[in-house]
């Protein structure tokens, strides 16, 4: 009687160590990546929420969903970019969230009941200068709340923010001269700067 | 010329960090309203950028990245999704389904084997409505009857062997394939089956079995009830 054998062929268990070898060189060049972009994707969304875990969570969420797609990612800007844009997403999405919204809410309302500062100087100087400045860029268009952050951090090129953000330099520039002009809209009518005769 | 005129001027100067173009440099020169303005506007702006440096360059957790590395690990040891899972298992039951599926095939005697270390009789073709029983070819019932189960499954197990039933079986096959049935009783009645094993077979495993010939009691012959009898 003829038996029938089912035999593990010798190149699955080859095919195995590949494999992991492999994943151990995309986890080495994911580390690396980690290092560089880890924090950037903190900045972005902590850019967005201004609140440390929510970020904190953000990024790691970004970074995990970045290692799961490591393979298409492994170019340096690439990986960069794509980081940059879903942190951003997911902190925006986070930011959404109607439970987020009502302690927010709740967080800005106090603020405004405090009297507006006179002049520019006193409004940089003063401790609700800052809590303004967030609420206003919170108000902003995405796109152009992610190109003023980007432009804000330490490090980065207007060509590199071009390269994250998927859009030509000439936009950039005109992004950050627009975001900047409706920020000190909103903020100056706490200043009261301009004064025309 | 009214100040309200360099109102924009100013403010592009102010938040574009250039130098302002000639004619507003020839009014900031003799308007010192402007020129406080112009100052306020540069204060303004220099505020936004100094916050929005402390907005955007947060102090980054030094918990941020063992977090993510553990994560990580926890995706790398993780097992396969359920979606691949479920192809695998699958794939499994369908290896198995064609196993068991072969495995009966192999020792249906009904069944034709597809190996060709099986021998082939030609009795298992029964056509329906062509019923020619064996002895019409004038082969002996006692030779065929006990071995052929065995040369068609290879072993004693089936439960459809022939030996095991009441009444003599009759073997159908068409009329076209009598010839070679009776050619292959031949052979085996005459123990020349060697041309009927493919070669490389083991000898051992297509060994006839030898089966006892049916030991039928004595009849116990009832007579009919009249229920029976309808």
């Amino acid at each position: 009687m003829q038996e029938l054998v089912l035999n593990q062929p010798v190149s699955t268990a080859r095919s195995e160590l590949v494999r992991e070898a492999a994943q151990a060189d995309a986890r080495r060049e994911f580390e690396e990546r980690l290092a560089e972009c880890g924090p950037l994707a903190y900045r972005v969304a902590q850019g967005v929420l201004r609140n440390t875990a929510d970020a904190e969570d953000v990024a790691q969420e970004a970074l995990l969903r970045a290692y799961k797609s490591f393979e298409r990612l492994r170019d340096r800007s690439r990986f960069r970019g794509w980081l940059v844009r879903i942190s951003f997403r997911l902190a925006l999405d986070r930011l959404r969230s109607a439970k987020r919204r009502e302690q927010r809410d709740t967080l800005w309302s106090q603020p405004t009941h405090l009297p507006p500062p006179v002049t520019a100087e006193d409004v940089a100087a003063s401790n609700q200068f800052q809590g303004h400045l967030e609420r206003a860029l919170e108000e902003l268009p995405e796109k152009l709340r992610l190109v003023l952050l980007l432009s804000a951090m330490d490090g980065y090129t207007i060509e590199e923010i071009a390269a994250m953000v998927g859009v030509p330099i000439g936009t950039v520039k005109s992004r950050i001269f627009i975001a900047r002009k409706k920020l000190a809209e909103k903020l100056r009518c706490y200043a009261n700067t301009i004064k025309m005769r | 010329m009214l100040c309200k005129h360099y109102k924009d001027a100013l403010i592009e100067a102010a938040a574009s960090g250039v130098t302002p173009q000639r004619e507003l440099r020839a009014h900031l020169a003799e308007c010192a309203s402007c020129r406080e303005a112009l100052a306020q506007e540069q204060s303004l702006f220099a505020a936004i950028d100094s916050g929005l440096h402390a907005v955007a360059d947060m102090k980054v957790p030094p918990s941020l990245l063992p977090r993510v590395r553990a994560a990580v690990d926890e995706v790398a040891v993780a097992p396969p999704r359920w979606g691949s899972t479920w192809f695998a298992l699958s794939g499994a039951a369908v290896a198995v389904a064609l196993v068991l599926a072969g495995g009966i095939r192999h020792n249906d005697p009904r069944t034709p084997p597809t190996n060709t270390a099986t021998i082939r009789p030609p009795v298992e073709q029964v056509i329906p409505g062509r019923r020619t029983p064996l002895s019409s070819a004038g082969l002996e019932r006692e030779d065929l009857i006990p071995r052929l189960p065995v040369s068609v499954a290879g072993n004693s197990s089936s439960p459809g062997g022939l030996a095991s039933s009441k009444s003599m079986p009759e073997v159908l096959v068409p009329r076209d394939q009598e010839v070679l049935l009776a050619r292959y009783a031949q052979q085996w009645s005459s123990h020349k089956r060697a041309p009927l094993v493919a070669q490389g077979a083991d000898e051992v495993s297509v060994k006839p079995l030898e089966v006892a010939p049916i030991q039928i009691a004595q009849l116990d012959v009832k007579l009919l009830t009249e229920d029976g009898s309808k």
